[in-house]
């Protein structure tokens, strides 16, 4: 169930008037808990067995961290960790297992082959982790905070947190401390609607108008198809795909966000404008920050972080690109992607140790550019998941400087891309000049209105989310 | 601001509608394949005169030279197959008196985002009165049409002069494989169960379409001479043969491939479509083909 369908409208409505009705007001949780479950099962019925399976152990982990005996807690926390990681690995990478190690035609490769990839497990898994980890640390809330002394009422926040249907499938992945507290009674009065608004009519511009556009121009990059198209074709298609994938995922968590918002919960921002950053690191403060944010949290710092001297640092940055590389798919292309953003880091910090640059403008805009064009040029792992298909790709850009341009690909993907330069050069202004901004800002309604309009005049046909593979 | 932002967009709408309803852009809002397929329907379902003949088809018939084939409508889709424009006539009140159906790429089946597009997100009936939602009208497509030709085309030839060259042989090679990668795969026999699968929905159909008092007559368009005569291709006639007989339906017979010249194995250079259009013509016209009642 698409967010961009009449489905999910539907259920969002029905949820929404149901949920705010006076006499459901002790049952909130249970009619949200019910309309996750239905969101899920509308796309794989049968593997709601295994969201409501892995949203048990969790409960059962977590509760026994807490309540069980102490010197068996570190246990429980580690079975509850590994647990999420099991079902990770086997329902995400046994077919990357397969392709590797066996043949198709073995039943052992047969059989990892035939396993379903669940939607939105990667997310699903770590927001069991989270839980887990939260509960035993115990260094944001107390443990009994997040983890009722009832057994039923711990099930049932549990289960909620897991399954919450704004974020189930794509993120933002949401931290059990950030979550859990929020669980209280929620009252129409307290709905911020101009917000939840916002967010919402800027998800939908950028998932329908922007990215719905842009990918029936970027499917030319497929393999073989792009060997035909001119160098100049092939860097704006390319442009496009990275404005596309932008779009396409802040447009998803915006939504998640606005949604989540309409029921009383707060979601953090999962994208801050990442195209403006002027190093690998800040595009990772501002892309994606929820898994950042885990990553950096539950993997880089209990590696050691950038305690154990520089070394370690630089292998801790590569194992935990790496990992993350590997977290968005099942296939080695997005294992290279993670170290190219590992070693991208690590050379950054390197770099930045030996000298520092003018923080003039203009060197902020040549960095801004640098970084912004070789995070395009990664994006083409994602694009193309067979290695040799990208030096194909960039092969082609090297020899097809002749061939005739696609004036329409060309013009298109750049139409499409202004938006979302436009969104980023108003952050800018926000940044830079204030006093500007806020007098534009007086205007937004405006803003937001042609955004609509343009939703409704300009959509795109609906495609699945990107990030939904993952 | 909630309702000054509504209030904005129903105005934006208002205007952009009456802009549309003046100025009825007249160049090419097309902005790719799949843009133009849905344009085609569209423009196909909210016409108000009725139409004689309708041509089905893959992107081989949407090349077609249509000036020569008066009182036809091409409803062939590129990269889509005939079964897309099967459901559209299905569903007509007003269907045509005949239909011709290509038979070369018939194992496709139908997409199944197309007739969900068409009338997404606003029905057919609202689409049809309010222009500014159909797609062909979209901003950007018409704004992007004009960009192309007076922006795009001169600022590129400003700094690269893009005359006709000669094939590089990196692309003759790309020729050469795709057409060998062609005959490879239009050299393996189609799946018995997958023909059948095929051919029992066409024939639901086609008789839903005689139901409805329409004739239904079937064409292959000219491909390139080395996949002709290969096993898939054959199989798909004996399949055409058995269930469409050539007692009952009428089929334009298949032309010499040796006369026609392609750009990549299967589609028409402008020159064949245009002859092709013409033996399309003759043949409705004198109607001297093996139609047999």
């Amino acid at each position: 169930m698409l967010f961009n369908s009449f489905d999910f409208a539907r259920l969002v409505l029905v949820t929404f008037a149901l949920y705010y009705l006076p006499f459901m007001a002790k049952r909130q949780v249970i009619i949200l808990i019910l309309s996750s479950l239905l969101f899920y099962a509308s796309s794989q019925p049968v593997l709601v067995i295994l969201l409501v399976s892995s949203a048990t152990v969790n409960c059962l982990t977590s509760y026994f961290v807490v309540h069980g005996k102490v010197h068996y807690q570190k246990a429980f926390a580690i079975v509850g960790v590994m647990a999420n990681l099991f079902i990770l690995a086997f329902f995400k990478y046994s077919p990357l297992v397969a392709n590797t190690f066996f043949q198709s035609s073995d039943s052992i490769g047969h059989f990892l082959l035939s396993i379903p990839l669940p939607v939105g497990i990667s997310f699903y898994t770590f927001q069991g982790i989270s839980l887990v980890m939260d509960v035993f640390k115990g260094k944001y809330t107390s443990r009994t905070d997040t983890v009722a002394h009832s057994f039923l009422k711990h099930c049932r926040n549990t289960l909620f947190f897991i399954s919450f249907f704004p974020q189930l499938v794509a993120g933002p992945i949401v931290k059990a401390h950030e979550f859990l507290p929020q669980i209280t009674k929620k009252s129409l009065r307290n709905i911020d609607w101009e917000t939840c608004f916002k967010n919402l009519v800027m998800g939908y511009f950028l998932k329908m108008v922007i990215a719905d556009n842009l990918k029936d121009f970027t499917f030319w990059i497929m393999y073989p198809y792009f060997q035909q198209l001119s160098s100049l074709t092939l860097l704006v298609m390319l442009f496009g795909y990275s404005i596309q994938i932008f779009a396409d995922f802040a447009g998803y968590s915006l939504i998640a966000i606005g949604i989540a918002g309409l029921f009383g919960y707060q979601l953090k921002m999962n994208f801050n404008f990442p195209y403006i950053a002027t190093s690998f690191s800040e595009f990772w403060k501002r892309w994606h920050i929820s898994l950042s944010s885990f990553l950096k949290e539950y993997l880089y710092i209990p590696l050691g972080g950038n305690r154990k001297g520089p070394f370690q640092t630089y292998l801790n940055l590569l194992i935990t690109m790496l990992l993350g590389g590997l977290w968005h798919g099942a296939a080695w292309s997005y294992a290279v992607w993670g170290c190219f953003h590992g070693l991208a880091l690590a050379i950054e910090r390197i770099l930045t140790s030996w000298f520092t640059l003018r923080s003039s403008k203009a060197v902020q805009f040549f960095k801004g550019i640098l970084i912004f064009c070789l995070v395009t040029w990664a994006w083409l792992l994602f694009k193309l998941p067979q290695f040799e298909h990208v030096m194909a790709y960039m092969h082609t850009i090297r020899s097809n400087w002749m061939v005739e341009d696609h004036y329409k690909i060309i013009t298109y993907c750049l139409l499409y891309s202004l938006p979302v330069i436009a969104y980023h050069i108003a952050y800018l202004l926000k940044e830079h000049s204030p006093l500007k901004y806020q007098q534009m800002i007086r205007f937004d309604y405006s803003v937001y209105g042609f955004l609509l309009f343009m939703i409704f005049t300009n959509s795109g046909t609906t495609g699945a989310f990107i990030y939904f593979q993952f | 601001m909630i309702r000054k932002a509504l209030l904005t967009s129903m105005i934006s709408i208002t205007l952009y509608t009456t802009m549309i309803v003046f100025i009825n852009p007249w160049w090419n809002t097309a902005q790719n394949q799949w843009h133009q397929n849905l344009m085609k329907a569209q423009e196909f379902i909210y016409r108000d005169t009725p139409v004689k003949r309708v041509i089905l088809g893959s992107s081989l018939s949407a090349l077609l030279i249509m000036d020569s084939l008066p009182d036809t409508k091409n409803l062939a889709f590129s990269g889509q197959s005939i079964f897309d424009g099967l459901e559209i006539l299905t569903q007509m009140e007003r269907p045509p008196k005949e239909v011709y159906i290509e038979t070369n790429m018939v194992m496709r089946g139908k997409n199944k985002y197309f007739a969900e597009a068409l009338s997404s997100p606003f029905p057919f009936p609202i689409k049809k009165h309010l222009p500014s939602l159909q797609e062909k009208n979209q901003p950007l497509a018409v704004l992007g049409g004009v960009v192309t030709w007076q922006c795009t085309y001169k600022i590129i030839h400003l700094f690269k002069t893009q005359t006709t060259q000669p094939l590089t042989q990196q692309q003759v090679a790309l020729k050469e494989a795709t057409l060998s990668y062609f005959i490879s795969q239009n050299s393996q026999l189609p799946k018995p169960e997958q023909i059948t699968r095929v051919f029992t929905t066409l024939k639901r159909l086609v008789r839903e379409l005689e139901a409805k008092g329409i004739t239904i007559s079937f064409f292959e368009m000219p491909v390139h001479p080395e996949l002709c005569d290969l096993p898939c291709p054959n199989a798909i006639r004996e399949a055409f043969s058995a269930y469409f007989p050539p007692s009952e339906y009428a089929y334009i017979p298949l032309p010499d491939c040796q006369e026609y010249t392609t750009s990549d194995g299967y589609h028409l250079i402008h020159e064949s479509s245009f002859r092709y259009a013409l033996y399309l013509k003759q043949h409705i016209q004198t109607a001297n083909w093996a139609y047999k009642e």
